[in-house]
């Protein structure tokens, strides 16, 4: 299985859509970060390396979260369609392990595509003198990545029986509704009859990213950490990566 | 490879047990640092506000999820929501006045749905993908707790002043065609007047304000409300008790509100309330900026003020019009 | 002794049979070769003796540690990879140690004439060379069965020939193996029996011996059934 996971981790690694994104992300890390910029939030002038740094993760969070999606697509769909299926499974590989493997081969893509944005923002810390701000901006990362994480594993376990299109769908839907579960959840609360009952589904479906978002937010403010977003995040996650013991295509 | 299926069930249940464990604790734990840091406002500083103002004196139902936990007596309660709302309210239950606010994570995303879909779509987005959003302040929070607790004031102690006036407004549809009569540009131009006079009376130099300029704001309330009562066919008296009643209730709770931001020493907020008596707004909302302004002139006018609305049965307004003559 | 026995395979897609009721037995150390038109049925069949794809009807009868070998019609690699990382990625999921796959990479790439090429990645082969680093991979782990699905497609007249010799060679050091080919020549010349499949159907099983007198191209249009099929590229 390692084997397999290094291999896909290393294709995603060395694809094109990663190398144009990543660079990407990091032109605007570092436009973000360098400061003197005209960026204005909520009407206020954003300046500073320190006001600079939450914009910068924020940047990390969204642009890291698309790239989960697009990384994720492929890998899957292409093992089938290339049929180097054949020469994995008659090596003994049992589909549930080869699904799995992917699939983490996909999750590590995502996260190092998040860690090395992360590094362009170590190295401003160090540039702008503020070493003291690398440690809570790494632990907001990793919190962070536990979104990356969950949308790679959603886009890979839905692309395993479903088209290609079908899981870039499916990622963005569930990036959106993991970010909005908050105010779905309150309009849910407020609402009756069929439409509250498919918003409960949906909910119950989706983990609720932005609380997610706020722990790592939490940390790097100083602020009380709650762990059950994060733990349940994690469960949906492990669920969902439980799924490609069960999932495989019936031709291969 | 045999190792993986044991160690693999091992972090699932793992998992599952700290998932478990954390929902279990039920109300997050910032709600309850939140009501507590309410509660020690009681050390003085409510009562400075608001002449028997109390948090811990009423039980606080905490709205999260489909389920509201009870805070009273140091003690949390779960149950079912009584009200199939989310709203900030009060309401009387089993012999009790009960304080209802939806949790602080609720309150945030209320806020942004509010703020988000009535501004910009672009502005909400930013807001929701970015890991510090527009979210409501801890003070702010606090704030609107002890508006409500103003509210559970209001109940226990002006009953019979509340029936007073709301029997001057018996008729439902005086409400709406008061709303209505606001697209009446003369009208409109009217609320303006009336707002802006406020805010620089509010915001002027510390002391006594302005005699005249009181004087001035007292006439063109009653312009104003005059000019309703013609417009919208509504008997002045009733447009005068609507006026009275709900800066009674909503007015002398926005200045709880903004007076505990101050108690709490975010004058950032307290600016805040007081910058958004400059913009006219329609609806009760104007009542809710109009009483907490009238509030704070009382505060300069007469200190006693906050008393002689306990005994007495005066508006704000009849208030405000005493410490002239 | 047999080392595959296939018992009445059936294979379905919706209403079409690929396989209908294919009964062979393959004896360790011969080459069995499957012979047919385009879409006879050949490689369903091939899937299903190695798991690929399950049959709709009868049985492969395999003992699960035969050490097997694949090597695919249309040679299929992830093109980010060099033909070293290949060769290197697949001795990982045979789970060979480090020194023996180095060494069995090395020999094997060397075998298959792509000792030059293996630091180049595999989007630059040409079909040649692919069927080549196919052939090389599957002889990864020293397998007892070699499957081989038209091994000498996409090869020129000299890698045709070179790709034959090393057939013949595997034979001769005992390998079992069942090749597939449409081409009659190739066929014939490696293997000790031929299996004809026609329309997923058995159509003859001719031994060697069998071919001596008349040769295979007269048994197998006689099989069948005459002209049209673009199966005589000798």
């Amino acid at each position: 299985m390692l084997a397999l996971i290094h291999n896909t981790f290393r294709e995603r690694i060395r694809g094109k859509t990663f190398h144009v994104v990543a660079f990407i992300g990091m032109a605007i890390m570092l436009l973000v970060t360098t400061g003197d910029s005209n960026l204005m939030i909520n009407g206020r002038k954003v300046s500073g390396f320190e006001q600079m740094v939450p914009v910068a993760l924020s940047i990390t969070g969204f642009v890291s979260g698309l790239l989960a999606v697009m990384v994720s697509l492929r890998t899957i769909p292409d093992e089938f369609e290339r049929k180097t299926t054949h020469l994995v499974l008659v090596r003994g590989i049992k589909p549930w392990q080869y699904m799995f493997s992917l699939t983490v081969g996909n999750m590590l893509a995502s996260l190092f595509c998040m860690l090395s944005f992360y590094v362009s923002l170590v190295v401003f810390c160090v540039a702008y003198g503020r070493p003291g701000l690398i440690l809570p901006t790494f632990l907001c990362i990793i919190v962070m990545s536990i979104n990356s994480l969950f949308l790679s594993a959603a886009v890979s376990v839905v692309s395993i029986r479903a088209p290609v299109y079908v899981a870039g769908v499916a990622g963005i839907l569930v990036y959106a509704a993991g970010i909005l579960h908050g105010v779905l959840d309150t309009l849910a609360d407020t609402a009756q009859g069929v439409g509250a009952a498919a918003a409960r589904i949906l909910l119950f479906l989706t983990p609720d990213l932005s609380a997610v978002q706020q722990q790592a937010s939490n940390i790097l403010t100083g602020a009380p950490v709650d762990p059950g977003p994060v733990l349940a995040t994690l469960l949906l996650l492990y669920l969902v990566l439980s799924l490609t013991f069960v999932l495989f295509r019936k031709e291969v | 490879m045999k190792a993986f299926r044991p160690i693999y069930l091992l972090i699932g249940v793992l998992l599952a047990a700290g998932v478990l464990v954390t929902s279990l604790r039920g109300l997050p734990g910032e709600d309850l640092v939140l009501y507590e840091k309410a509660c020690t406002l009681e050390d003085g500083r409510l009562g400075q506000i608001w002449p028997g103002l109390s948090v811990s004196r009423y039980p606080v139902a905490i709205r999260k999820g489909n389920a509201e936990y009870v805070v009273f007596d140091g003690e949390v309660r779960k149950r079912k929501p009584v009200l199939p709302v989310i709203a900030c309210t009060v309401y009387p239950d089993e012999d009790r006045i009960y304080i209802l606010v939806p949790s602080k994570s609720v309150m945030d995303s209320v806020g942004q749905i509010v703020e988000g879909f009535s501004g910009s779509i672009e502005d909400f987005l930013i807001d929701r993908f970015s890991i510090e959003g527009k979210k409501m302040s801890e003070s702010q929070y606090i704030s609107i707790l002890c508006h409500e607790a103003m509210h559970a004031c209001q109940l226990s102690r002006w009953e019979e002043k509340i029936k007073a006036l709301a029997e001057g407004i018996a008729d439902p549809g005086i409400e709406a065609r008061i709303e209505e009569s606001e697209s009446d540009p003369e009208i409109r131009a009217m609320y303006e007047k009336q707002a802006d006079l406020l805010y620089r009376l509010v915001v002027s130099d510390e002391g006594m304000p302005d005699a005249e300029a009181v004087a001035e704001y007292i006439r063109t309330r009653k312009d104003t409300l005059a000019l309703v009562s013609e417009k919208a066919g509504i008997d002045a008296n009733a447009v005068e008790s609507h006026a009275d009643l709900y800066e009674l209730l909503e007015g002398t709770a926005r200045y709880v509100e903004a007076k505990t931001a101050l108690a709490l020493s975010d004058e950032e907020l307290y600016g805040q309330y007081l910058h958004s008596l400059k913009e006219t707004s329609f609806g009760k909302e104007k009542y809710y900026k109009s009483g907490m302004g009238i509030c704070m002139l009382l505060d300069r006018l007469d200190p006693d003020w906050k008393q002689d609305m306990h005994a007495g049965s005066l508006s704000l307004a009849g208030l405000l019009e005493n410490t002239g003559r | 002794m047999k080392i595959l026995e296939c018992c009445g395979l059936v294979k379905t897609y919706g209403r079409t049979k690929a396989v209908d009721g294919l009964s062979f037995s393959v004896e360790k150390g011969e080459v069995l070769g499957f012979l047919g038109p385009n879409g006879a049925g050949k490689t369903t069949t091939i899937k299903m003796i190695l798991g690929l794809t399950r049959p709709s009807g009868g049985k492969v009868l395999i003992d699960r540690n035969t050490k097997t070998g694949y090597s695919p019609e249309t040679p299929y690699f992830h093109p980010f990879l060099t033909g070293h990382e290949v060769m290197r990625f697949y001795s990982r999921l045979q789970k060979l140690d480090r020194q023996t796959a180095g060494r069995q990479i090395a020999e094997l790439l060397e075998l298959v004439g792509l000792s030059g090429a293996a630091g180049i990645r595999v989007r630059n082969y040409s079909k040649g060379m692919l069927q080549r680093l196919a052939f090389a991979q599957a002889l990864l782990g020293d397998p007892e069965l070699l499957v081989l699905d038209e091994p000498t497609s996409g090869l020129d007249a000299v890698g045709r020939i070179e790709m034959l010799g090393l057939i013949g060679r595997l034979k001769r050091e005992g390998k079992t193996i069942i090749m597939n080919s449409h081409i009659l020549g190739d066929v014939e010349k490696v293997a000790d029996r031929i299996l004809i499949i026609v329309n997923g159907k058995p159509a003859g099983m001719a031994d060697r011996s069998d071919l001596a007198g008349a040769g295979l191209e007269e048994m197998f249009v006689k099989t069948v059934g005459g002209a049209g099929h673009a199966c005589a590229d000798t």
